[in-house]
Order: C-alpha cells, then structure tokens, then sequence
C-alpha cells in the first residue's frame, strides 16, 4: 500500500493563506445560535463557498424541511454513486441513503462547522451505516460531543478558515485526473493515515488537522466552565 | 483535557475508520479516541478527505420516490438515544455493557475483571486492579491495547495515565503494575486482529477489480 506512485505528478501543494492570527480563548466557542449563526450563513452565502454546508447549518438552526430537501438534492445522488461504487446493490445502498439522512435529521445539533464540513460530517455517518451492514455488528464509536447551543459569537473565524482550508483540499482533488483520485482513494480505503496521504499527494491535510484538534480545544474549554 | 502521551498509531485509527478492526480491538480505539483529542482530529481528518472524495464521485440518481419516503421517515421514526458516559466509563464502554455498570468478578487479591466480549479470536475486558497489584496479562499471542480509563500504571516502557493506551505485541515482555494511589481501572484488548481483513476484498472489490 505504502509503494503506491502517482502515474504523473500531483499537484503542487497549494499554498496555503497566511494564517488568520487566532484569537485567545476569549470564551464563547458556541456554534448553534441562531443569532450568532447568522452571520456565519451570511459570510458563507457571499463567498458562495459549500451549498451543503449552509444547508446543514440552516437545517440545524431551523429545522427547516425544504432546507432538508435542497440538502438531500446536493449530496444523495453522489452518496448513491459512492456507496454502489463500494460494493453495494442499488437496494442496499438506497436503503443506507435513507437510514442517513433520516440520521443526518435527527443528529443536525451535533453538526459542527468548526470541526467538519457536511460532505465530510455525512459520509462518516453513510459509511458508518454501510460498514455496519458488511460487518453484521454494531462497530462502537466514540462519544458524541454535544455542542453549545446558548451563548452568542461563535467563532466565525475559526469555522471559516476550516471550510476555506477544504475548499482548497476540494479544488485540489477536483483538478486532479481520475487514476489520480483512484489512486488517493485505495490509499485512503488501505491503511495509511492522511499524514502519508498528505506526503503521496501534496494534499493540504495537516492544516486541516490542525484546525479541527484547534475546534476541539476550544470546545472543550467552554463546556468546561459551564 | 489532561495530557495524554501514548496514542493509537494514525494507521490503526484509518484502519478503525474503515471498519477494518475486529469489535474488541474498536472498542478500545473508540474509547481511546473519546478521551484524546488529538486521535480524534486524525480521523475527523480522515472524514474530511471521505467527503471531499464523495464529491467528486459519479453521481447515480436515486429512486424518485425515495425524498418523500425519507421526509415521511423522519416525522415517524423515533432517535434512539445513545447511554450516556458513567464516572471514568466512557459513552463506548457504557453502550458495550449496555448502561449497567461492571459486575466485578475477582481474579485474586486487589485484582478484579469484567469481560465484555469474548470470542475464539478476541475479547475485551475491563479490569480493576488496586495500587501496587500488577495488571493481569490477558494473553501471550496477538495484539493487546490496553487503555487506561481511572488510576495510572507503569511498566519499563513508561507510565501511562488516564487516556493513554499501550498497545503491544504478544511478544513484548512486560509487567504492567498498577501506581499507588486510586485504584487503575483499564479497558483491555487482545486480539489476532486479522478478523476483520477478511472482509476487506469485498470491500474493495469493485474498486481493486479483483
Ligand atoms: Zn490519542
């Protein structure tokens, strides 16, 4: 698996922004206000950055059903593409489609933007669900973090550098050729951990770690004082 | 979050990710990443590149009828809540021994057990284990993490304290001794941890083409 090359070049690893000096754990690292959200959606709708995530913050925030559905339309049919691509018959995978999005209804407060974008946040959920089908058994997960939801000020910063960070990591892959991603793919399905997905390919993933484990910190840090 | 020094090795935690692990072994890379932030970013990482995968694959139009069906599905389908996390028992551990706590069977003095799940190949125990008892060894072939969930134990290797997990070989010889103090209360695997890579032509079949 470690062997595998790149039949032509990957793309330079994109240089990244200079990094958004971070503000000090000022406090209130919460991520469900509807007020303090809207900013975020705003930002999010000007740069016209990921549709799916608006939708899933907006589906969270409001629980809104015809958000739901704008939701559903973007990810499904590739969800679908995915999950037959990985071995399942269409009734199978169409029976995990549903599972999930039902899940994705159900969980949308655990969704974090700080720490996920909602491709991301979905697919663990879809390949969670599909993985339990192949195995038989109920695979055991970590603790669910629950996430504040009263004070207001998320940190938009923090929340937009992770989803620029994966825009970039997006438009790295989408230029790429398919025997390209093919090959990204069997590494990622093999056993390599993405700081040796990061090494084969240029893929901005350390970044992105950084981020997240930053999210996280802060998380807990705010459910700790209260 | 305390300091945790010893983790689960990136690829072991892609290979959890994938669902490649056998029960007792994912439970222990679960409960460790409950408690390690750091673990958890690696394959919240991990999730990341999934999705921006997904978005890149061939889309395949789903059965027209399926939206409505899943909007019906969500009015009438009830969220089974998750068991909740108990004293140093993490949310894993609880959902394993379905919410009731340990029935402790005793191994000698000082030393108790509970198993969770035992199987020809695997099993996974909780074990309790005062100050200044060594830790039972729980098998002499296959892969053992052991994670430390309450107390604190040392062997020549080092100390490990509460989140960290020591993962080992059959044959590392060591003799883990719980530190005095509070009782070490562990989450230990063994494993030949191959059980599970049965399944992963048929995983990948149709991508490999084999
Ligand atoms: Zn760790």
């Amino acid at each position: 698996m470690c062997t595998v090359a790149l039949k032509s070049p990957p793309p330079a690893p994109i240089a990244l922004r200079p990094k958004r000096v971070s503000k000090a754990l000022k406090g209130k690292a919460i991520r469900g206000n509807t007020t303090g959200n809207f900013r975020i959606v705003e930002k999010m709708v000007e740069t016209k950055r990921d549709e799916a995530t608006l939708y899933l913050i907006k589906v969270r925030d409001h629980r809104d059903e015809l958000v739901f559905r704008k939701l559903y339309r973007s990810l499904a049919p590739k969800l679908l593409g995915h999950l037959q691509k990985r071995g399942m018959t269409r009734d199978a995978a169409e029976e995990v489609l549903q599972e999930t999005f039902v899940t994705i209804w159900q969980k949308a407060h655990q969704f974090d933007p700080a720490r996920a974008n909602a491709a991301a946040w979905i697919f663990q959920i879809a390949r969670n669900k599909m993985i339990d089908r192949f195995r038989g058994d109920k695979r055991p997960l970590p603790a669910d973090i629950e996430i504040l939801t009263e004070t207001q000020d998320p940190d938009a910063e923090d929340i937009l550098s992770l989803q620029d960070d994966i825009a970039e990591l997006q438009t790295a892959l989408s230029q790429m050729n398919a025997d390209q991603r093919d090959i990204i793919e069997k590494a990622f399905l093999g056993e390599m951990s993405h700081s040796e997905i990061q090494e084969l390919t240029g893929l901005p993933l350390g970044t992105i770690k950084s981020r997240i484990r930053l999210g996280l910190e802060k998380l807990r840090y705010e459910l700790s004082k209260t | 979050m305390k300091q945790i020094d010893h983790h689960i090795a990136p690829e072991m935690l892609a290979d959890y990710s994938n669902g490649h692990l056998d029960y007792a072994t994912s439970l222990v890379v679960a409960s460790h990443v409950s408690l390690c932030d750091s673990c958890r970013a690696e394959i919240d990482t991990f999730d990341v590149l999934g999705g921006a995968l997904l978005q890149e694959e061939i889309a395949q139009e789903p059965s027209p009828d399926l939206e409505d069906t899943i909007l019906k599905a969500i009015h009438t389908s009830v969220a089974q809540p998750r068991v909740k996390a108990s004293g140093p028992l993490p949310q894993p551990v609880m959902e394993a021994l379905n919410g009731k706590q340990p029935a402790w069977k005793s191994l000698g003095p000082g030393i108790r057990q509970h198993i969770i799940a035992r199987d020809k190949k695997s099993s996974v125990r909780l074990l309790y284990i005062e100050g200044g008892k060594p830790v039972p060894e729980h098998s002499h072939k296959g892969q053992e993490l052991t994670l430390v969930l309450q107390g604190a134990f040392g062997d020549k290797t080092g100390e490990f304290h509460v989140g960290d997990v020591e993962v080992a070989d059959g044959d590392l010889e060591h003799q883990p001794i719980a530190m005095h103090g509070e009782a070490c209360i562990c989450l230990a695997s063994t494993s030949d941890n191959l059980i599970f890579k049965s399944m992963l032509p048929r995983l990948l079949q149709p991508i490999f083409g084999i």
